[in-house]
């Protein structure tokens, strides 16, 4: 074998061996290694670059005794929520209905509508009197709210005026406002609209006063009754109320 | 000095342990197996043959000797064929540069030696050997045989008719008959060249001269050489390697035994082999000449003493004999020797043999190849292509190359790890402080989520108490107020309702507050039911706004006054000029505000 030959043979097994061992093997252990250093680099740069947190300026004994005393508050606060929550109309308000329906014939004044009176705000007004009433714990109020108002739509479904009276918030009074849907102070209301004399209505609106449940007369609009009324009694007026249960 | 000669130095190492020496005259073959016992050597096994085929002889001896239990695969020669001699090169041991340079300045020394030494291996001088002819028979057929070529050559007759081949003129001649001729032409295939290449073999060393460091580096050096016909060898190998054996070196069949002389004063050793004698004239155990003398019909002692005229000088101190003898029947040189002294005058003593069956050249062979390595003596011929250097063979060069590869590949994967560890290192180092860094930071952590927690959930708790606060009063107080309100609305309507007055409607709006529509019989009535119900109104927050008395015709087709009022929360007034401002301005109103006192 010449020497060149030789010099060729030697010069491809070199870069044989040279390209195996060098892709197999030392490329892989070298790129393993460069690794190795940027995360030390990285570990390090991190530990240059991270500050330590200044210890908080308040105590944490002294804020877990306001937070003690919140909750004794929050507890007691409860507590007389719930007690006003039992004046307030369970979900099914027809138990209600029907001791409202009483109140107006004690009061001799003739039920003409009894209808659900519903106002929706939409969420983002709802947000922003949420937000500017005050946060309330938002798990516990809103499912609270849709079991509540789920069960009302249920219950109103079996009965048999299923009369829905949809207003826009636009036309709801403050009041209104604040107990329709979304509203801070969520209830159901009804509208009814009855007919009688004044004397009547007022009684009527007495009446509601002394019904177990707590109704609130938001709105109220008297008007006359078209027809002309026989000479020598009184005069016949319509009123729509919208009644929050 | 090479690492080889250097490793040989060590005793016994590299040294091989046992030998076989074949011998051949060309009538004989004989097989010796010698072997290394301690600082002697001993014959093991010994086998000839007298077959007429070279590789009959050989298929005998082997498989004697491989009767006999012998085992080994390599063997080294001695023939006549092989020519040593002595010549000057002008070349130093240390310019020695490759084997072919050498073979190349031999040859141009030995070549007409060589030339001249084979035709000793011709027809007649075999049939001579053989004793079926005379020195005059064989002159008288050179004769015929020439005036024949003459004869054609003056006719011109084409030379093919006139050249007759020796042994056909014997046979012609009656010298001979076909069957001798053939026996001798078998015969001669033992010695006789085929080709013109030869192959060239030289001691280990120069030879001495007076100056040894001048003999070195002198411009031309004396040299032991040695020389062989190459297809000869060729077929002694092919014979050899039909049973598995390697034919080694070659080595001239006398001029062995100087190695094994006991003494190194100036001496002169005559080594005897059949119509063989090599005069060896050594000096301080070193070779100073060395001559062959081939002489066929004189008796051995003949033989010894003219050569011992020869070459006897005054400064030999010692005569030796030494005996290559292949007949079947060894000859005792011990008479010779004695009467080679009684004629000469002085002692003449002879080489002790290691056994009757083991010629002293075999003997000097194997003390050559068992014991010392490095002998200026004997000129052996390796059978084969010579071989190279050491870093010019290509295997030499493969295996070089192939440990460099692996000593870069090592040194890599050295440097890989100690890159490795040393990252690692590092990196355990910086992973160590980060990990102290991270217990520090994750407690100081800890206590600021804590503290940010408690903070959040105080935030929620409050906001979730003012809430609750918000709603109770909305439904404790708010409402019942509301309720309260509109009763006495009505009720305060009722007192301020007469006989005159009649009202038509009560509007409660979203933002004008609550509308009063009403009919008086009398503006007075009517002006009178305003103050009075304004009056009645004041005290619950509600002020009356935007009084209107007009006339209109009423009930009964009567002539009356109709009444137009507001009644608007003084507080809800108040927020509604701050929300018209502020709507002005585009900031929002808070819509929570208390309204009812």
């Amino acid at each position: 074998m010449s020497l060149r030959e030789q010099w060729l043979i030697l010069i491809v097994v070199l870069v044989i061996i040279g390209g195996l061992y060098g892709g197999l093997r030392f490329y892989p252990a070298y790129k393993a290694i460069g690794d190795i250093k940027k995360n030390t680099e990285t570990m390090r740069t991190a530990m240059t670059t991270m500050v330590i947190p200044e210890e908080p300026y308040e105590d944490a004994d002294t804020l877990e005794a306001d937070l003690y005393n919140v909750d004794n508050n929050l507890s007691q606060v409860n507590a007389l929520k719930n007690e006003i929550d039992k004046r307030l109309s369970p979900p099914d308000t027809t138990i209600l209905r029907l001791a409202i329906s009483d109140a107006a014939r004690n009061a001799l004044v003739r039920i003409i509508t009894n209808e659900e009176y519903r106002v929706t705000l939409p969420v983002s007004v709802a947000e922003v009197d949420k937000d500017n009433a005050a946060p309330k714990a938002k798990r516990t109020g809103d499912a609270q709210k849709k079991r509540e108002r789920n069960q009302r739509r249920a219950a109103e479904k079996a009965t048999t005026n299923l009369v829905i009276s949809q207003v826009s918030p636009e036309l709801a009074t403050p009041l209104i406002r604040k107990l329709a849907i979304n509203g801070p102070m969520e209830r159901p209301m009804q509208r009814i609209v009855v007919e009688g004399t004044y004397a009547g209505i007022v009684q009527f609106i007495q009446n509601l006063d002394v019904i177990e449940k707590m109704v609130t007369v938001v709105q109220l609009q008297i008007a006359l009754v078209p027809q002309e009324t026989t000479q020598g009694l009184s005069q016949r007026l319509s009123a729509t109320m919208v009644l929050a249960l | 000095m090479s690492l080889k000669s250097l490793l040989h130095k060590i005793p016994y190492f590299l040294h091989q342990s046992t030998v076989l020496v074949c011998e051949t005259d060309g009538f004989e073959f004989r097989g010796t197996v010698i072997s290394r016992n301690g600082k002697s050597l001993k014959c093991d096994f010994f086998a000839k043959s007298q077959a007429l085929e070279l590789d009959d002889a050989v298929k005998r001896v082997l498989e004697n000797l491989r009767t006999q239990g012998w085992q080994g695969r390599e063997a080294v020669l001695m023939t006549p064929a092989v020519l040593a001699s002595i010549v000057t090169l002008p070349i130093s041991p240390k310019q020695v540069s490759s084997p072919s340079q050498m073979q190349e300045l031999i040859r141009w020394e030995l070549e007409p030696l060589i030339m001249r030494h084979t035709s000793k291996s011709a027809i007649g001088q075999i049939l001579m050997q053989m004793g079926v002819m005379t020195e005059a028979q064989v002159n008288e057929v050179i004769t015929e045989q020439k005036a024949k070529q003459k004869h054609a050559a003056a006719h011109g007759h084409n030379p093919i008719y006139a050249n007759k081949r020796f042994g056909d003129l014997a046979i012609e001649l009656g010298f001979v008959n076909k069957l001798q001729l053939e026996d001798a032409i078998a015969r001669q295939l033992w010695l006789k060249p085929i080709n013109d290449d030869v192959l060239y073999g030289w001691a280990k060393t120069a030879l001495t001269n007076a100056n040894d460091d001048a003999n070195n580096n002198a411009a031309s050096t004396q040299w032991l050489v040695s020389g062989v016909n190459m297809g000869n060898i060729r077929q002694w190998e092919a014979a050899f390697l039909g049973h598995k054996v390697t034919l080694k070196e070659v080595f001239p069949l006398v001029g062995c035994a100087s190695t094994i002389l006991p003494t190194d004063d100036e001496v002169l050793l005559l080594e005897y082999a059949r119509d063989h004698l090599a005069g060896i004239q050594l000096s301080s155990g070193k070779l100073a000449n060395i001559e062959y003398v081939n002489r066929i019909g004189l008796s051995e002692l003949d033989y010894c003493l003219e050569t011992y005229h020869q070459f006897i000088q005054p400064s030999v101190k010692q005569v030796w004999l030494a005996s290559n003898n292949v007949d079947a029947q060894a000859i005792d040189f011990e008479p010779i020797a004695m009467q080679l002294s009684g004629l000469v005058g002085r002692e003449v003593k002879s080489i002790p043999l290691l056994a009757p069956n083991v010629s002293a050249g075999a003997h000097g062979v194997a003390k050559l190849l068992l014991h010392t390595k490095t002998n200026s003596n004997i000129a052996s011929i390796t059978v084969g292509e010579p071989k190279q250097s050491l870093l010019k063979r290509v295997e030499v060069r493969a295996i070089l190359a192939g440990l460099a590869i692996l000593l870069l590949i090592i040194g890599m994967e050295i440097g890989l790890y100690i890159s490795k560890s040393i990252a690692q290192g590092a990196y355990n180092k910086v992973a160590e402080e980060k990990k102290t860094f991270d217990t520090i930071f994750a407690v100081a952590q800890k206590k600021v989520d804590n503290v940010t927690a408690l903070q959040k959930n105080i935030k929620t708790n409050k906001n979730l108490l003012n809430t609750t606060i918000e709603r109770n009063n909305f439904f404790a107080s708010e409402l019942p107020i509301r309720e309260r309100f509109v009763q006495q609305l009505l009720d305060n309507l009722s007192y301020a309702i007469t006989e005159d007055v009649v009202v038509n409607q009560i509007d409660e709006t979203p933002n004008q507050g609550i509308r009063f529509s009403a009919w008086a019989l009398s503006e007075r009535s009517a002006q009178q039911f305003i103050q009075s119900y304004k009056n009645l109104m004041a005290p619950l927050g509600m002020e009356l706004t935007d009084p209107i008395v007009r006339s209109q015709p009423g009930r009964l087709g009567l002539q009356g006054y109709d009444i137009q009022f507001r009644l608007i929360n003084t507080l809800d007034m108040t927020l509604t000029d701050a929300a018209q401002a502020s709507n002005a301005a585009g900031s929002p109103v808070s819509s929570t505000a208390a309204r009812k006192p």
